[in-house]
């Protein structure tokens, strides 16, 4: 009965205003959650892709137990790296040693600005292996890169920028050997990085590997080897095959989503949020199109009541309805996601700078600086759907609502 | 061929009763042209509604052509209103998004009539109601009487057994009602459809063949007479 639709398109052109208007509030709902999940999932990408480039690498191999206690920088927990040389060189993987170690960083008027001190992590890596890992060396913004043998440091931008160091300044770091016993060393700021991933930028403190051995005595033991399967698919299974071997030599290897786990945390509250924001978007759609829908029919009660005078069925009326419900939802659902593209678009070429948001505090993603979109395609597509399904159903319950009204009060309605 | 047997309705107003139809007994044969009269409240509107299947009786039957209508379930009695019954109501109902024609042709659309005889059909029904050259115009665009006549044209297209209208002159000047009540004892005549009105307009009980009385929900008296 092609008369049905062609009756709800009319309905639709004989109230243009009302249908733009709640067209235009799906249109808006379905907007932003275009642009937000555009945006998280953005964030999402590429703070993983920064986790795993500065901080975790595809996995790290500890010690047993280093791990859970690695608030305290246990430098007992230590191992010789050779051990798992050979098996990591015949995988193929980029791999790098590293001594993470607690202390403070100690400075002092002229030529800092004031005395001071800071308590913070020391990463020791290897200069030259630790480019085969990680992103760190290109990410250096002033002086030179860490030389092997030289006591040379290299502090975050914003680190840096906050105690006022510069290339060439010197300062003491007071922590202690790998037997606990208090060791005090100079070293000379040699380089300033300033990296994608804001957790390096704030607090990043590197110095070479073999500087720390001889200052921690912790004959040629490392508390880390970081290991490199690129970023691409099929990283995370190339290192979950090397676990057993990992494990049978009595180290624990742990991979990137248990090293981050604090990003991981608020990527699963993102998608949390992310329910939210659906939920939110179907509020909005919801109460724009049942006020409408609600509107139109209530203003059509003495119509419909003739209707079914004349002998329309109930279903047909609801179909009807239907009809119109879909128009006004496909409508929303053509502005709402060609707003979202059109909006997408800047954040995906030129992003949002929030850098004063970052700076500050830590929210756990490993972004700075701009935060992109992405084209989220199967987005795009839900939120379409999502309109349409939307003022189909609300629809449904609008006609319901009137069609239980009998034939005569509808004809007396007023 | 309607037969209207022992008809009781109430309705509830607020919390009182209200007894629109106490036992209300009538036979209503092929072609007539009958006025349902009375005052506000005597139940002639319950009546017509009760007999065009979009009202329900506490108790009682009615049967058209030998078979009961009570029963009906709601589907079928759609379509039951939709094959053999037309309505014309006091305030037109036209849809105001639709043209003359459209109005006219909807009936037909419901019926599932193609839409080639749904076009022959609607365009001589509007020639015979006086409406050719205004097909096209919305019912915004035509006035009372002319409205009226569209939905005579709508209920009537279909050639239904029994036209039912419901105060079809009150909302119209003398001469226009004097007109359009011309226009249906015309049609009754030609197309032999039943044709029942309720109406309190003393120009439409003239106009009937047949007039019958309600009071309080009962029927007063039942003449039939000649114009």
């Amino acid at each position: 009965m092609t008369f049905l639709p062609k009756m709800a398109f009319k309905n639709l052109a004989r109230y243009k205003k009302r249908t733009m208007i709640t067209a235009g509030a799906i249109a808006y709902g379905l907007m932003m959650f275009i642009v937000i999940r555009s945006l998280l999932t953005g964030i999402d990408n590429e703070s993983e892709t920064n986790l795993r480039l500065y901080e975790t690498a595809t996995g790290r191999i500890m010690a047993q137990g280093y791990w859970d206690d690695r608030e305290t920088f246990p430098l007992e927990k230590s191992f010789d790296p050779e051990i798992v040389t050979p098996i990591l060189e015949n995988t193929g993987a980029g791999y790098s040693p590293r001594i993470s170690f607690g202390g403070d960083l100690i400075f002092y008027k002229d030529p800092f600005p004031e005395d001071g001190s800071i308590p913070g992590r020391f990463t020791a890596i290897d200069p030259v292996l630790d480019a085969d890992v990680f992103k760190l060396r290109e990410s250096l913004s002033e002086g030179s890169w860490l030389v092997d043998g030289e006591q040379g440091l290299i502090l975050g931008h914003w680190l840096a920028e906050d105690i006022g160091a510069g290339i060439g300044h010197t300062v003491l770091v007071e922590t202690q050997t790998k037997d606990g016993y208090a060791q005090v060393f100079d070293l000379e700021i040699v380089g300033i990085v300033n990296c994608p991933n804001p957790e390096i930028t704030r607090s990043g403190m590197f110095l070479p590997l073999s500087v720390a051995d001889e200052f921690l005595e912790m004959d040629g033991t490392v508390t880390e080897v970081n290991v490199n399967f690129g970023t691409l698919n099929g990283a995370d299974a190339d290192f979950a095959a090397l676990v057993p071997d990992v494990e049978a030599m009595g180290l624990e290897a742990l991979d990137w989503r248990i090293l981050g786990a604090d990003f991981i945390a608020i990527s699963q509250a993102k998608a949390g949020s992310s329910g939210m924001i659906i939920f939110l978007i179907l509020i909005i759609a919801g109460v724009g199109i049942s006020n409408t829908m609600l509107m139109a029919v209530y203003e059509r009660v003495r119509e419909l009541g003739m209707m079914r005078a004349l002998g329309m069925r109930n279903r047909q009326i609801r179909a009807m309805f239907l009809w119109e419900s879909a128009g006004i939802g496909l409508l929303g659902g053509f502005y709402g996601v060609g707003l979202g593209a059109l909006v997408t678009w800047p954040l995906v070429k030129w992003g949002i700078d929030y850098t004063f948001l970052l700076r500050e505090a830590s929210f756990g993603y490993r972004i700075q600086g701009q935060m992109y979109g992405v084209w989220d395609i199967p987005s795009m597509i839900i939120a379409f759907f999502m309109g349409v399904g939307m003022a189909v159903l609300v629809a449904a319950f609008s006609t319901h609502r009137i069609l239980r009204l009998d034939i005569p009060a509808s004809l007396r309605f007023q | 061929m309607i037969s209207v047997k022992d008809l009781y309705k109430t309705y509830l107003a607020g919390d009182s009763e209200v007894k629109a139809l106490r036992g209300v007994s009538l036979d209503i044969e092929r072609g007539e042209f009958i006025s349902i009269a009375g005052p506000s409240g005597s139940g002639k509107t319950t009546m017509l509604n009760i007999i065009g299947c979009i009202d329900s009786a506490d108790s009682g039957d009615i049967t058209i052509n030998g078979e009961s209508v009570m029963d009906l379930k709601k589907d079928a009695q759609a379509a039951f209103r939709r094959d053999y019954l037309g309505f014309v109501f006091q305030s037109y109902n036209l849809i105001p998004v639709l043209t003359a024609f459209e109005n006219v042709a909807f009936s037909l659309n419901l019926m599932g009539v193609d839409d080639a005889e749904a076009k022959d059909r609607t365009m001589a029904i509007l020639k015979e109601v006086g409406l050719e050259g205004m097909e096209d115009r919305r019912p915004g665009k035509l006035s009372g009487g002319q409205q009226q006549r569209v939905a005579i044209a709508r209920a009537i297209v279909k050639h239904p057994e029994i036209l039912l209208a419901d105060e079809p002159t009150a909302n119209l000047d003398s001469t226009t009602g004097n007109e359009i009540l011309e226009l249906m004892k015309e049609l009754n005549e030609k197309h032999q459809s039943t044709f029942i009105f309720a109406t309190h307009d003393p120009m439409v009980m003239d106009f009937a063949g047949r007039l019958v009385q309600l009071h309080d929900g009962e029927i007063q008296s039942d003449t039939r007479r000649s114009r």
